[in-house]
């Protein structure tokens, strides 16, 4: 069985809120590490990676692996009813087929339980291979969002290039283009600052709609990493006391 | 005739099981972007779509072409000419020349007696698809409802739209046009399970849009209707029917999907019917069968194949999802950089066989048609993914059934304290309470329904209104032309009292009376 409690329901609710847009059901896949999901977007083009691990919560308990089917549609809801600062307790039999979710108020007594259906999904799980990057770029994730929101109002696709010069997103629109380059910075680490690891020149294209819907998990944390090696997928992560969370998304090709 | 067509687990197996070379879905219900892959490129089909310009899930049709059998030379959303892809479509690319204008015809007026109903709003829900077979312009539509009075002056205008988009392409054009699709419209008495009854034959032609579709069919005007000139007399000739009523047991339907046809196409024509048995879906396939080549007047033979100029072809229009961003090669996709993992080697065993239980692929069939109509696909699919929650399901229905048998009143457990009773012993008293719970606990018996005295069904409230959620009985008997739907709407010399009879009563009643008659028998 699986016995979670999380010290804040928060986390989850933002967790949710940036998958959400991505897949529409999902396995959780909880062992005695802890909790991670894999699930990629209909077109095939981004998979989202989660990983809670055990120590993040205050209490785990998972004796053997189980997989929790999730529709985060539904997850979402039922998670809207909790506070941000409810302790969360999430359980599951093992051959479960509801999962359960009490929500304990911080300053009252109210206790309020939930359960929710859980689904078999036959999800394609892929292997992530290990990838040394070509560029590592560290920001504050408040400045990836809203770059990639700004430019998304031009056109569909952003070119990022990184050079010595700095880190360059560019999106050529119809009607429209910009650009927007940021240097390292040298005084400032983040989260304030940015800070650019580079072994190769980097100049790869990416569909805006895609790095729209990442950018929501800059609610969960306030540096967000982006690396990039040509040829290969983004990888943009979000790393967070409890875990992470990381999006990966296939390139675009011939675009320029 | 069985069809298992819909155990297949990939779109393009079920595209295939159909038989045909060109078919055309209405109601796709779906979005570009939640649009599966497995569904837009199915194979050695092209796929064609219109989905609502805004966010939607209802509507959407889409016309998927076999590569090997017959590509379309051109192809284009909508009727009006408004909908264009990026960057817009070239003269070549069109379909016409002309397109219909908002002055073209008189637009049916509102219930203010304005006609301005907006002309591009028509061609914005995703219904229309316009593509060039060369020897025809085949036209798969699905037109309006008309769900309300309010959406009349749509429907209506959606319709004339239509006229005259094909009025140009006759006309104007020359071109010969095959319209398939939902017109939602029943043609004639015949189409309708109800048309003949004295009542319905009277008024039958009043509603504005049977009066427009008899003028627009032949011999009043231009479109032939195919599948009834191949079966002029058959009753019961329907293509869809109420699922909400079961309807399709009894065939209590009516017809209101066709395949429309220019005249100068009638000696391509070998054949056409309905496909009634062919399940999954509140209205059933139609089709029409074309002939390979046909021996023209001077003796000449000319093949299918070169009339639809076949040999001009040499690739799908730009409308093809192929070609959309998404899938036209410019976007890679992740399992070009990541392998796909076998199994977990890291999970125990226990876990593996919970995946592996689910069939294959079922996820992209759900989605698939879940987006068109074919609902028993969709409910199968779902049943083999849900597996273990509709275990849920049932038993969360089940507690329901118990804590909610509608509210009983504190009264019938209280009542009648005859006098002598107060020197009952405390057991008996408690005995009787208990009686009494296991009473409000045990199922209840379906009351009979007056007409037949068979025991009613029970059904609950689903639309929204203070009574959702509500159980109620009604007759058991399906539904039939001239079933009784109350005084109301039924006239009294039309009732067949073979189907459906009026009964009606909420469970709470039901209970309540069973209730009163256990105290009774208790006194």
């Amino acid at each position: 069985m699986l016995e979670a409690r999380l010290a804040e329901a928060a986390i989850l609710k933002r967790l949710l809120d940036s998958i959400k847009e991505l897949v529409t059901d999902a396995n959780f896949e909880c062992n005695e590490e802890g909790i991670n999901l894999q699930a990629m977007d209909n077109s095939h083009v981004a998979l989202v990676s989660v990983k809670l691990s055990a120590s993040g919560f205050k209490k785990y308990r998972c004796d053997r692996p189980l997989p929790l089917g999730v529709n985060l549609g539904s997850f979402t809801k039922v998670l809207k009813c909790a506070k941000d600062d409810d302790v969360c307790i999430i359980k599951a039999a093992d051959d479960a087929d509801i999962l359960s979710l009490t929500y304990e108020a911080r300053n009252s007594d109210r206790i309020a339980e939930y359960e929710m259906k859980l689904m078999d999904i036959d999800a394609d799980t892929l292997n992530i291979p290990d990838t040394d990057y070509d560029a590592r770029v560290s920001m504050p994730s408040a400045e990836f969002t809203r770059i990639v929101r700004d430019l998304s109002q031009l056109g569909e696709s952003v070119r990022i290039e990184v050079s010595k010069e700095g880190v360059r997103f560019i999106s050529d629109g119809e009607a429209a283009n910009g650009n927007i380059l940021l240097r390292q910075t040298d005084d400032d680490a983040p989260p304030e600052g940015v800070t650019i690891e580079m072994n190769q020149h980097v100049n790869l294209t990416f569909s805006l709609k895609y790095l729209v819907n990442f950018a929501k998990s800059s609610t969960l944390s306030n540096v967000v990493q982006l690396m990039l090696s040509n040829d290969v997928p983004l990888l943009v992560s979000y790393d967070f006391n409890q875990g992470h969370i990381r999006y990966y998304l296939a390139p675009k090709i011939g675009d320029e | 005739m069985i069809h298992r067509w819909n155990s297949y687990t990939s779109t393009e197996g079920i595209l295939y099981a159909l038989g045909a070379d060109i078919i055309c879905f209405q109601e796709m219900k779906s979005s570009r972007a939640t649009l599966p892959r497995d569904v837009a490129l199915p194979g050695p089909y092209h796929g064609f779509f219109s989905f609502p310009v805004n966010k939607g899930g209802y509507s959407g049709v889409a016309v998927y072409a076999d590569s090997r059998k017959a590509t379309p030379l051109r192809a284009e959303e909508g009727l009006t000419g408004v909908l264009q892809p990026k960057p817009p479509m070239s003269p070549e690319e069109r379909v016409s020349m002309s397109y219909p204008l908002a002055h073209d015809f008189d637009p049916f007026p509102d219930d203010n007696g304005e006609t301005d109903s907006g002309f591009d709003a028509l061609d914005s829900e995703g219904r229309t698809l316009v593509v060039d077979f060369g020897l025809f312009v085949l036209i798969n539509v699905y037109c309006p409802a008309e769900t309300s009075d309010a959406r009349l002056p749509f429907k209506m205008n959606f319709h004339l739209l239509l006229q005259e988009r094909i009025r140009k392409l006759i006309e104007k054009e020359h071109r010969e046009v095959i319209v398939v699709g939902d017109i939602n419209i029943a043609a004639t008495p015949l189409d309708h399970a109800e048309g003949n009854l004295p009542s319905s034959i009277a008024t039958f032609w009043d509603h504005p849009a049977r009066e427009w579709f008899r003028n627009w069919l032949d011999p009043n005007g231009p479109m032939v209707d195919v599948i009834r000139m191949f079966w002029p007399e058959r009753k019961g000739l329907y293509t869809c029917w109420n699922m909400k009523l079961q309807a399709r047991e009894t065939n209590y339907g009516a017809r209101i999907d066709y395949v429309l046809v220019t005249k100068g196409l009638l000696p391509w024509i070998k054949h056409g019917d309905i496909q009634a048995s062919l399940k999954g879906s509140d209205h059933c396939p139609i089709y029409i069968d074309l002939h390979d080549e046909l021996l023209l007047e001077n003796g000449e033979t000319i093949k299918l194949r070169d009339a639809m100029k076949q040999n001009e072809v040499t690739q799908p229009p730009r409308l093809c999802a192929k070609f959309w961003d998404e899938f036209s090669g410019k976007q890679t996709v992740l399992s070009t950089f990541f392998g796909k993992r076998e199994e977990m080697p890291s999970q125990t065993p226990s876990a593996s066989p919970v995946l592996v239980t689910t069939i294959p692929s079922s996820k992209s069939i759900t989605r698939s048609f879940s987006s068109s109509r074919i609902n028993d696909q969709r409910t199968s699919g779902q049943s083999a993914k849900r597996k273990p929650s509709d275990k849920g399901l049932s038993s969360g229905s089940n507690k329901k059934n118990k804590v909610d048998p509608g509210q009983a009143k504190l009264a019938s457990f209280f009542s009648k304290p005859s006098s002598n009773k107060s020197t009952s012993k405390e057991s008996s008293s408690k005995n009787e309470s208990k009686n009494a719970w296991s009473n409000l606990f045990t199922p209840l018996r379906p009351p009979k329904c007056t007409v037949h005295g068979e025991p009613a069904k029970l059904y609950t409230v689903n639309k929204q209104g203070p009574n959702k959620g509500k159980k109620f009985y009604i007759c058991s008997r399906p539904v039939g032309p001239g079933y009784d739907k109350g005084k109301g709407e039924r006239l009294r010399e039309e009732v067949n009292y073979e189907y459906r009879c009026n009964f009606f009563k909420w469970a709470s009643e039901v209970r309540r009376e069973a209730l009163q008659q256990s105290g009774a028998s208790r006194d």
